[in-house]
């Protein structure tokens, strides 16, 4: 049988977890990772890599897919310790009012029943034991796990890059998709900016924030938006903390350690698609790597950590980024076919790619390998969106 | 101590390409920040404040948006600040620059010092301060690793600079201009507090009709150097790969570095 | 009529620096198409030695003036008397050293003269103007090396001056000399300074601050392995270097959070980095700027690394380490 040829544009965690689950169909597809730049190295990069038990990142709704993602990272770590970069802090998710309690409480039941620990705290003595900065006025309680942590994207990018190239499949770096070429409405290939022309039967677009000019090559108009990831690496008072900052979820904004520091980004559903100041459709290629925020965010900011986080408001700002979350209006990816047929997405992660990507890839790649689709794939199907 | 504080907006990446058909230049990001070395200047700054009170004033010449790096500063405890952003002035060589940044602090008031970094992280002259010094007639230390200052030596300063193998202590008369090398101290760091007060310091702006330097003194027109073409490095930023056994290979490590050393 | 190209021969107590020869050198490449003179003015507390070397590397005229004391730092005053060098010897075009006294001295000198200077040279080209006189292409880089112009003196402002940098030219080779005239200017003396040097005492390598350091050693993931860090120790101690870490240093607590390069900790500017077994995630990479030497050591002949080091040795860092320590 002929191998089944497959282009994956982009290598940030979407395309190359998405090119290692194609390596598992021994020897049935000869697949290749074209990235622009760097492995893991764009929006993948200023991922927080949040893959928490129980936060609000991701709708319990989903519960299957953020356990696999975190069960992928921790093998990945067993077999090689950093080849995650897990930072194993814990997790603290505070409840600000009933209905995030609840949904707090729902994770931890989920959390339990798969093996891990989780509890719902009240005692506002404990939750300040866990983080003695934070301040327990105007909280209900919070849910806490000493199990997980966060993860870094870049590096499982580039494990997932080379466990995939171990099982033969092509990472091209430094080479930029200039064309995706359609015949009668089906996918032949692809042109690259060195001058190379591929053949392919199947091209997925994994370019997060650049699908929409990607999406152009095809015709093809993926509705995506880009969402302003806004954050501060902040120094703490004192320079050093003593004790673990644990990954920290409040509705409006979250926090982790970064060695002695504190990474705080706004958080994913605070963003309102209506207002400029948070969504738009921008140029991810005029990003720069580092600052770029708004004042808008110091005020933000300030607000937020006086009120729920006082220990920490005197923090020295060490640097600052924007990233852009590409997702479309209802806030869920994109995953699978479109009219154009033997063209594929694996999209619009909305700053959730490294929680996502891996069941996302493992479903896309059986259908992709045998034409099964799943309950993922539907409900995260380009057709919900025309 | 009155100190005037000289900064520049420097892009916050230095990834410029050359359109190979216009030679323009051609930046992947229009964001400003501080220059790094200008960091390290506003920190001798904040010291000597801390040792001697008086105010500190930052000036930077550049668009208006060049205010975000004024902000910047007041935020790193720069009192006051002064913006000269004019058309005119734009576009100006190293000579050209320090007079207008000279012109602006005679306009301003009576410094007892003034200071910046070193280095520019993008042009990287190191000649303004020196410029500055000179139309101002005081005299000027460069590329200085710190500097001490007791009053009971009255208007004298000692710098402290590496010249060669040595650690030199430089005594100074003031006023006088001192530019401090990149890293030579460990910049403060602004807080979310810090930066909202920022946004209410002063900021003074001054266009080419308040210095009133003649036009063919400032800017393009005022410089005696031009650019007249822009390229890319003849070689790629891919690393060259060397070649041989662990041994032949330390000892090219060994003459890089060595060579490297002695540049 | 500007005539002539001069070079400043920067001395250090009494010696010549190694640079003059290399810019008499492009001297002598620019006087091969205009024909002028190759001149050198020499400032210093003696000056005797130093016109002895000069005169071997070939130069045509040399011009002095004898300070009578050690004047080292005291650049408003030498600015003043190399300014009024410059206006008796007229030359169309001065080369000077791109090092900090070149710069200190010669900003000064420009601003009296009015004549602008280009900074950092790494070639000095010479152009034809359409009324066939000849005018001096100064190619710098800017950006951190990622873009280079070309700055020209405009008509009107002379002499066209130009720092250019150490070590780009090959130094002009010592020859038997006694062709030089040599001409001191007994009525230009240096005034007196506002500066004085009160200390001078050895400077020792800043190994301490990853920041201040000239040379910094980096240790990536493959550093964790054996003992591969207590070679990088050794390596770091013997180049004069401090040692910087990404992530998995910083986290198995080799080297302190302060030591930490990359977005979550510190950009770096040092002038000669060497990385081992760092594979160059974005994180990193960003961390370390502008240096002049970027050496990296990764079996991976595909790391990322490689991308933005000037040169890569994709070996065993163990073995290239071990070697190193031999030699």
């Amino acid at each position: 049988m002929a191998k089944k040829k497959i282009g994956i544009i982009g290598g940030g965690i979407s395309g190359t977890a998405l090119g290692y689950h194609l390596s598992l169909y021994d020897g049935e597809a000869e697949v290749i990772v074209f990235e622009k730049d760097t492995i893991g190295g764009a929006s993948t990069a200023k991922s927080a890599g949040t893959v928490c038990l129980f936060d609000d990142s991701l709708k319990n709704r989903y519960w299957d897919v953020r356990l696999y993602g975190f069960e992928s990272y921790l093998k990945m770590e067993e077999e090689e310790k950093g080849s995650a970069g897990f930072d194993k802090t814990g997790t603290l998710v505070v409840a600000t009012n009933e209905e995030v309690e609840k949904v707090i409480k729902t994770g931890i039941a989920l959390a339990k029943a798969a093996g891990y620990t989780g509890e719902y705290i009240t005692d506002k003595d404990r939750i300040k034991e866990i983080l003695p900065d934070i301040s327990t006025d105007n909280i209900l309680g919070a849910g806490y796990t000493a199990d997980d942590g966060y993860f870094d994207g870049t590096m499982i990018s580039n494990t997932y890059a080379k466990k995939f190239q171990k099982n033969g499949g092509v990472v091209k770096t430094g080479v930029k998709v200039t064309e995706v070429v359609v015949e009668d409405n089906k996918v032949k290939g692809l042109k690259t900016d060195d001058g190379a022309e591929y053949e392919f039967d199947v091209v997925v677009d994994c370019t997060g924030p650049w699908s929409k000019f990607t999406g152009e090559m095809v015709g093809l108009d993926v509705p995506i938006w880009h969402t302003k990831a806004e954050a501060f690496f902040l120094c703490p008072p004192g320079k050093k903390l003593d004790y673990t900052f644990p990954v920290l979820k409040y509705p409006e904004f979250y926090g982790l350690r970064a060695g002695d520091n504190i990474f705080i980004c706004k958080s994913h559903l605070s963003m309102d698609l209506s207002n400029p100041m948070h969504a738009g459709q921008w140029d991810p290629d005029k990003l720069p790597a580092t600052g770029g925020t708004d004042d808008y965010f110091i005020d933000f900011l300030l607000d937020q950590l006086e009120a729920k986080v006082p220990g920490i408001v005197d923090s020295g700002l060490v640097s600052s980024w924007l990233s852009y979350r590409a997702e479309p209006k209802d806030f869920w990816p994109i995953l699978g076919e479109t009219p154009v047929e033997g063209y594929m997405l694996s999209t619009g992660f909305g700053g959730n790619g490294v929680i996502e990507a891996p069941a996302a890839t493992r479903d896309l790649a059986k259908l992709i390998m045998r034409g099964e689709s799943t309950p993922l794939l539907e409900n995260w199907a380009f057709k919900r969106l025309l | 101590m009155n100190i005037a504080v000289l900064i520049k907006q420097v892009p916050v990446s230095n990834d410029v390409t050359v359109d190979p058909e216009t030679h323009a230049l051609v930046r992947a990001s229009s964001e400003g920040m501080i220059n790094p070395a200008d960091l390290n200047a506003i920190e001798e700054a904040m010291l000597l404040k801390e040792q001697t009170e008086g105010k500190v004033v930052v000036f930077t010449m550049g668009p208006p948006d060049a205010e975000k790096a004024l902000r910047d500063a007041m935020a790193l405890g720069c009192d006051e600040s002064c913006l000269i952003t004019d058309r005119a002035v734009a576009g100006g060589d190293t000579v050209a620059t320090a007079k207008v940044l000279a012109a602006a602090i005679k306009k301003y008031g009576e410094f007892d010092l003034l200071v910046g970094g070193a280095l520019s992280a993008d042009g990287a002259t190191g000649q303004v301060g020196a410029m500055v010094a000179e139309c101002l007639d005081i005299p000027h230390v460069v590329e200085a690793a710190g500097v001490k200052y007791d009053a009971a030596d009255g208007d004298k300063i000692v710098a402290v600079k590496k010249f060669h193998d040595k650690k030199l202590s430089i005594r100074c008369a003031l006023p006088a201009m001192i530019s401090f090398n990149f890293g030579c101290n460990e910049p403060r760091l602004a807080t979310l507090r810090s930066k909202r007060a920022a946004k209410s310091k002063p900021l003074v702006t001054y266009t080419n009709a308040d210095l009133g330097l003649p036009l063919d003194e400032v800017g393009i027109g005022g410089s005696p150097t031009t650019v007249v073409d822009s390229f890319s490095p003849k070689a790629g930023r891919k690393a060259q790969m060397l070649e041989g056994t662990p041994a032949e290979l330390a000892k090219k490590l060994y003459d890089l570095i060595e060579e490297e050393k002695g540049k | 009529m500007a005539n002539g190209i001069c070079v400043y021969a920067e001395s250090y107590k009494g010696k010549l620096e190694p640079v003059a020869a290399e810019l008499v050198s492009a001297a002598k490449e620019i006087q091969k198409t205009t024909g002028e003179k190759v001149q050198a003015i020499v400032l210093a507390e003696e000056t005797e030695g130093i016109v002895a070397e000069l005169d071997k590397l070939g130069v045509e005229e040399i011009y002095a003036v004898k300070a009578g004391r050690d004047c080292s730092q005291q650049d408003d005053a030498v600015s003043q008397a190399i300014a009024e060098m410059l206006k008796k010897i007229d030359p169309s075009s001065v080369l000077i050293p791109a090092t900090p006294e070149g710069r200190s001295i010669f900003s000064r000198v420009a601003m009296k003269l009015g004549c602008g200077m280009t900074a950092d040279c790494t070639e000095v080209l010479v152009g034809t103007k359409e009324d066939g006189s000849y005018y001096i292409k100064q190619n710098k880089p800017s950006y951190g090396e990622n873009v280079f112009v070309t700055i020209i003196t405009r008509d009107g402002f002379y002499p066209q001056m130009m720092t250019v940098r150490p070590g780009v030219y090959t130094a002009q080779e010592e020859a038997a000399g006694g062709q030089t005239k040599v001409e001191y200017f007994e009525d230009i003396k240096v005034g007196d300074s506002k500066i004085e040097v009160i200390e001078e005492v050895v400077a020792e390598a800043e190994t301490g601050s990853i920041l201040s350091a000239e040379v910094v050693v980096v240790g990536g993931r493959g550093v964790l392995e054996d003992d591969n860090f207590s070679l990088l120790e050794k390596f770091a101690e013997k180049v004069g270097g401090a040692i910087g870490g990404t992530r998995p240093m910083v986290d198995s607590e080799m080297i302190p959070f302060n030591h930490q390069i990359g977005q979550t900790g510190l950009t770096i500017r040092p002038k000669i980095c060497i990385s081992f077994g760092v594979s160059g995630a974005i994180q990193h990479t960003e961390g370390i700027k502008d240096t002049k030497l970027f050496v990296a050591v990764n079996t991976d002949e595909e790391a990322a690394i490689y991308g933005v080091a000037d040169y890569g040795m994709a070996a065993d860092l163990k073995d290239v380490l071990t070697e190193y320590l031999a030699l």
